[in-house]
């Protein structure tokens, strides 16, 4: 069966297939966090050197990840729009930012809480750390820049130009940790090895994975509506 | 699935790592509350097709 992708490139028939999906995502996303939780903080055991307070890797490295790849999306998509000036990119765009900057806040909140009982300090500049930050500068600085222009379409040109440009800050977080000496330590999960670190916990973690990832991709959709409708408000679809 | 705990009162104290560990999980939860709230607050958007405006000489509805 051939499926016409480009159908909903369009704003006016993206709009209600966001709708159906969000709920399915963010429901998916609940219950996928109510068994990571019952995983991670229930049955998982402590960790022998860092006791219980190893238990906020669960949400740290979810929210890590989600905020370097929610960026390179972000980008991908306003580069897209910028580009070939399709709306919908250039939405989906401003869409995925400010969950994008609450998954980077998530992961430096975290990650201070447990830097303080392990390393016994709240924050270093280490290079992981402060290109995380940085990170957090890139998603508020995009956002500010698309709302400071008028005209939504000058304002989706600028604000990708800053996209694409900031996206070398994320291989810069990635691999910092190999490329500098940081306190921060390096990866327990990687796609070449075995990870370091028990079954249990790695499941735990892995489930969490996924729901950041379904809720992500639920309040992106539910956000991206908002903006369609927004600009769109005096499109003839809309009937307004 | 074994419950690692002795007691609720062992899972809230965290092994004395409780105001780091619920520090943590507590904002995460407060802030995706909040951005679940801020998405769905006001609901429908004109969009979803209650919101038509009411036309010249018709009586506004609700």
């Amino acid at each position: 069966m051939a499926i016409n992708w480009f159908k909903y490139s369009s704003p006016a028939s993206f709009y209600p297939l966001a709708g159906r999906l969000a709920p399915w995502f963010l429901a998916t996303g609940a219950i996928l966090a109510a068994a990571g939780l019952a995983i991670g903080l229930l049955a998982a055991p402590a960790d022998f050197q860092q006791g219980d307070s190893y238990r906020i890797i669960f949400i740290h490295v979810p929210a890590a990840w989600m905020s370097m790849l929610i960026y390179v999306v972000m980008a991908f998509w306003a580069g897209l729009g910028l580009a070939f000036n399709t709306r919908l990119s250039s939405m989906m765009a401003h869409a995925l930012a400010p969950t994008g900057a609450l998954m980077t806040f998530i992961a430096l909140w975290t990650g201070s809480l447990w830097g303080k009982p392990t390393w016994g300090t709240w924050w270093v500049w280490d290079a992981r750390l402060t290109s995380e930050l940085i990170l957090l500068f890139l998603y508020i600085g995009y956002m500010s820049l698309a709302a400071s222009i008028d005209d939504p379409r000058k304002a989706d040109r600028a604000s990708a130009v800053l996209a694409l440009v900031g996206v070398v800050n994320v291989p810069i977080i990635y691999f910092s940790v190999q490329w500098w000496n940081t306190l921060h330590q390096g990866s327990s999960v990687s796609i070449t090895r075995s990870p370091s670190m028990a079954a249990i916990m790695l499941w735990g973690m892995l489930v969490m994975v996924f729901a950041f990832w379904s809720y992500c991709i639920g309040a992106v959709l539910l956000r991206v509506r908002r903006i369609i409708a927004e600009r769109g408000r005096n499109a003839a679809w809309m009937g307004a | 699935m074994q419950i690692y705990w002795q007691s609720f009162g062992d899972f809230l104290a965290m092994g004395g790592y409780a105001p780091f560990v619920w520090g943590a999980y507590g904002v995460t939860a407060l802030l995706i509350a909040l951005e679940i709230f801020l998405l769905v607050r006001g609901g429908r958007t004109p969009a979803d097709g209650a919101g038509r405006s009411p036309q010249p000489g018709e009586k506004p509805r609700g």
